[in-house]
């Protein structure tokens, strides 16, 4: 996957925008009516057109509750963090609806399931354990991206993505 | 609705733990968090480092959501909170601080990364997120492949009730230091099944550690120091405090992630200390340390580790720290003991006619060290102590001294209360022992040693190195 040209993510660098393809943990955030938020394990992403939209796989299992609060608001964060180093990035932006995954779908997450398997295996997170995942049937979160954050844990967390470093 | 405390493995979990606030314009914010701790039946608090998102949105909306995962299982709970208040000193901040402190410090990153407030947060419900895990295969042991160091003891010997009574007559009939200091190790390891473990006892100077016993190491480490506010136990030693670390690799990942963003922005512009090796095992995954007091005065630590990430549970905190009170009291009381037994008749018998080795000691004035063939020995008072009991060997041939009469030696410049000099001694007869095992000196009774030396000695005193 190659980093986009124009959106928020054309200003990630080259080390970040690797970060958000890679093998990662993701939590999707979303929010109720009450303004009471809520976070599920997000499982896979995918940059789609010219870098302005993404796709977020969700276990099915788990979209109940986001899925109900995305259907009442809309708002959805995306937090991606790298077992391995801690680095993490936030995606920031507006549901678009859910598609329908298919076969392709499937085999780009049981790759990505591989990839997450060896970098959880190295922080100690047993394999047996993790293979326990119920990652499929998922579904296919589309996402306007809005804002792309560096989340990686210091003074700069919080900084927008290709602008100066201010605790956001 | 499940029992918070029911939890507390899950509050050191190896994937980071999640926090979800939404700000008042209803926009979410999901990052990681270092440090969910337990506080009582209702509430937990939250680690708070840097000004960020999340404290906006939760000083504009208090409503708030964590998850954690059980590093055993990998169940995830979703703790629904209400951002109550901050605190920024009082026992769970003191308790959260000493452990980010120790993080920091072990990671080089003390004064950058640091604690700014512990948040309080009640926990208004609790979900068991379990649906997207398939049940665990029959046979699949619950802690797959993590490694264990279980008791060697039979089961029906660990009652901890037991245990602390064998750990403590032990201690009680530990007629010196020395004694006291192996019966301890040798309790932990056999009756908790704690294999690695050390005591570090408080210098003359107050402001360092040094290693006085440890079990479990290829290298004893007796003789190693550590400052105060250095490193794990540095910091325990600093704010006499407990401190607990499971999951030691996911802590300092998240430390040297910070480190690694610092220095990349070179935003602080302030000078990163080098990070300090971790003493002991070099993959230990997690750390129980204990300060060592009696009536308010530390007098050393109780450092254990293991390369299992789930080895110290909460309890163990509150029952070792039962352990380590009889611990220092034991190392007070026999430190001071003046007492003497008469001098023995026992004596070990002459070595056999044989050829001795030679041995080149020099004494350093300038910084009291004491090398023996070209190599570091020992230093500081224990230095002094080797070199006055050579020379006064060599030129009176004395073989036999009491702990009084060194007390009572001005150049030994031993302080005149709690002079750490039974201490000294086990260091010094650690240290002859590694690296000089022709020189001894072995106790011989209360208040007494003898000065044993199986080699010709040359003795040389230099003003500086």
């Amino acid at each position: 996957m190659s980093k986009p040209l124009s959106g928020p993510l054309a200003s990630l660098s080259d080390d970040l925008f690797e970060l958000l393809v890679g093998p990662s943990i993701m939590h999707l955030a979303t929010r109720d009516a009450a303004l009471q938020p809520m976070s599920v394990l997000a499982f896979g992403l995918r940059i789609d057109g010219d870098g302005r939209e993404a796709t977020v796989f969700l276990p099915v299992r788990l979209s109940e509750m986001p899925l109900r609060n995305l259907r009442d608001n809309g708002q959805m964060a995306l937090s991606v963090v790298r077992p391995t180093t801690v680095r993490a990035l936030q995606l920031k932006g507006v549901w678009l609806g859910e598609r329908r995954t298919g076969e392709d779908d499937r085999l780009f997450l049981a790759d990505y399931f591989e990839a997450l398997t060896q970098e959880l295996g190295m922080v100690g997170v047993p394999r047996s354990i993790w293979r326990r995942l119920l990652w499929w049937p998922a579904m296919a979160l589309r996402m306007e991206l809005r804002d792309v954050f560096v989340q990686t844990p210091g003074p700069s967390a919080g900084a927008p993505c290709g602008k100066p470093a201010a605790a956001s | 609705m499940i029992a918070l405390e029911d939890l507390a493995r899950c509050f050191e979990g190896v994937v980071p733990a999640t926090v979800s606030t939404c700000s008042a314009d209803g926009v979410p914010n999901v990052s990681s968090i270092s440090h969910v701790q337990f506080v009582d039946g209702r509430h937990v608090a939250l680690s708070r480092q840097f000004f960020n998102k999340t404290t906006r949105n939760l000083l504009e909306n208090p409503r708030a959501m964590v998850t954690v995962w059980d590093p055993v299982s990998f169940d995830v709970y979703a703790l629904g909170l209400r951002f109550v208040r901050s605190e920024t000193s009082g026992a769970t901040y003191d308790r959260m601080a000493t452990r980010i402190e120790a993080i920091a410090s072990h990671t080089g990153m003390s004064g950058i990364f640091r604690l700014l407030s512990a948040d309080i947060f009640e926990v208004t419900d609790i979900l068991a997120i379990t649906q997207h895990l398939a049940p665990a295969e029959p046979g699949t042991p619950d802690l797959s492949d993590l490694p264990v160091e279980p008791s060697k003891m039979p089961p029906g010997q660990r009652d901890e009730l037991w245990v602390l009574h064998r750990l403590s007559t032990r201690m009680n009939q530990a007629p010196d230091l020395e004694s006291l200091l192996a019966a301890v190790l040798d309790g932990l390891a056999e009756d908790f099944g704690f294999a690695h473990a050390k005591v570090l006892l408080v210098d003359e100077t107050g402001r360092r550690l040094f290693t006085v016993a440890s079990r479990g190491y290829e290298e004893s480490g007796v003789g190693s120091e550590v400052v105060f506010g250095e490193g794990l136990i540095g910091t325990v030693a600093r704010d006499r405090r407990p401190l607990r670390v499971g999951q030691m690799d996911s802590n300092l990942r998240y430390g040297r992630a910070v480190r690694a963003e610092v220095t990349s922005r070179a935003a602080a512009g302030a000078t990163m200390a080098p990070e300090i090796p971790l003493p002991g095992l070099p993959d230990a995954q997690s750390h129980l340390a204990l300060p060592l007091s009696v009536r308010g005065r530390l007098v050393g630590v109780l450092a254990l580790e293991s390369r299992n990430p789930a080895t110290f549970e909460t309890w163990h905190e509150a029952f070792l720290g039962v352990v380590a009170d009889q611990v220092a009291a034991g190392i007070d009381r026999l430190s001071v003991s003046d007492v003497e037994d008469p001098a023995s008749a026992a004596r070990r018998p002459p070595a056999p006619a044989a050829p001795r080795p030679r041995r080149s000691f020099i004494f350093y004035q300038n910084d009291d060290c004491v090398f023996v063939d070209g190599e570091y020995l020992i230093r500081n008072v224990p230095g002094r102590i080797l070199w006055k009991l050579l020379k006064t060997h060599q030129e009176q041939g004395r073989s036999e001294f009491t702990n009084r009469e060194l007390r009572l030696d001005p150049g030994l410049g031993l302080p005149p209360l709690r002079d750490n000099l039974e201490s000294r001694l086990i260091l010094l007869r650690q240290r002859l022992a590694q690296k000089c095992p022709d020189v001894r000196l072995p106790p011989r009774g209360r208040g007494r040693f003898a000065v044993e030396i199986e080699c010709d000695l040359q003795l040389d005193e230099r003003a500086s190195g």
